[in-house]
């Protein structure tokens, strides 16, 4: 069985994970058309080469992100999600900032 | 449902494992303490204590047990003088028979372990208040969300291991080691807190799959000689007049 690196809870047989799909740019819905955010939810790239998913572990319900490389099906590594997303985003405070969101 | 009707209730009324229907009908012998109903001896006192000494299920569904999570949870248990884990997925037994385990980065779980109750695991849970929301800690009740097993015994890692993606031997997961995973599709929290020599794990898990996973562990353990027994086992387990300690 295929094995994934859990960066909470170690190396766990795959069947314990869920997957989460690609990893997006955090969007304001606002900013979108209804045609356009439904192409940014449910639309993938689907790249060839080295990807940034979400990956879920089950039993935890410990959602990370795993960098794959789809060609090869291989992970070459697995870390906290708190490594990109280093702080909340709320929309209303960047755009009252003035912030391009 | 007026307060003055909870009170009585709280007050005559026993609480039950959600596995006592199972338990009265494979003729266990029902105990009354403070905690509740339980099963004392299952079949007779000298052939429980053999049957945990080498492989044995216990139901501790009534044993006290909460939870905090959130960024200031450590600040918050150590208000109390609770020593808490080295990191995630490890435990910690304090004096007064707790154990604390660290599920995540901020997330904790006290499941007392003993008959003796525990002055500082509930007055953390009693002194938590939704009011304040300064300390960013959030009690996570387990007392009925969760139900609590434990497979005892010298045969427990290697059974237990078969059930489950993590090798529970000693060699690869250490005393006061906490495994997240699933037995049969069902998500689990083992802690390993050997009682002397003897492996021990808990086994906490949805409340609503306490029957089944019951029934499951039941028919896994009958393959390597084991068997449900009652608390008094446990406990003369616990208190090491096993001889094994």
């Amino acid at each position: 069985m295929k094995q994934l690196l859990c960066p909470l809870n170690g190396l766990r047989n795959i069947s314990e994970f869920l997957y989460g799909g690609e990893v997006h740019e955090l969007s304001d819905p606002r900013d979108y058309s209804a045609k356009d955010w439904a192409e940014h939810v449910f639309f993938d790239e689907n790249r060839a080469g080295l990807v940034l998913e979400w990956w879920c572990h089950r039993p935890t319900s410990y959602w990370f992100i795993a960098e794959r490389n789809t060609i090869t099906d291989e992970v070459v590594r697995s870390f906290p999600s708190s490594e990109i997303f280093t702080h909340r985003i709320d929309f209303d405070q960047r755009r009252d900032r003035g912030e391009h969101v | 449902m007026s307060a003055s009707v909870l009170s009585v209730l709280e007050s005559t009324v026993l609480r039950k494992s959600p596995l006592h229907r199972v338990h009265l009908a494979a003729g266990g012998t029902m105990i009354e303490s403070e905690l509740g109903e339980a099963v004392g001896v299952y079949r007779s006192e000298i052939t429980d204590r053999e049957a945990a000494a080498h492989l044995g299920l216990v139901d501790l569904c009534l044993q006290p047990r909460s939870g905090f999570k959130g960024g200031g949870s450590s600040d918050y248990l150590r208000t109390f003088s609770i020593d808490l884990p080295s990191g995630p997925n490890r435990a910690r037994f304090l004096s007064e028979g707790v154990l604390v385990s660290q599920l995540s980065f901020d997330e904790y779980l006290l499941l007392e372990t003993t008959t003796e109750a525990s002055n500082t695991a509930r007055a953390a849970s009693q002194a938590w208040s939704m009011e304040d929301d300064t300390r960013d800690c959030y009690e996570v009740p387990r007392q009925d969300s969760h139900g609590c097993l434990a497979v005892v015994g010298a045969q427990a890692a290697n059974t237990l291991s078969s059930l489950i993606s993590v090798d529970l031997r000693s060699q690869h997961f250490e005393n006061l080691f906490v495994a997240q995973t699933l037995l049969n599709e069902v998500s689990v929290i083992v802690i390993r807190q050997d009682l002397g020599f003897l492996p021990n794990f808990f086994l906490l898990a949805d409340i609503s799959a306490m029957e089944y996973l019951w029934t499951v562990l039941l028919d896994a353990m009958g393959e390597d000689g084991g068997a449900a027994v009652g608390l008094e086992a446990f406990h003369w387990i616990q208190s090491g007049s096993a001889g094994l300690s």
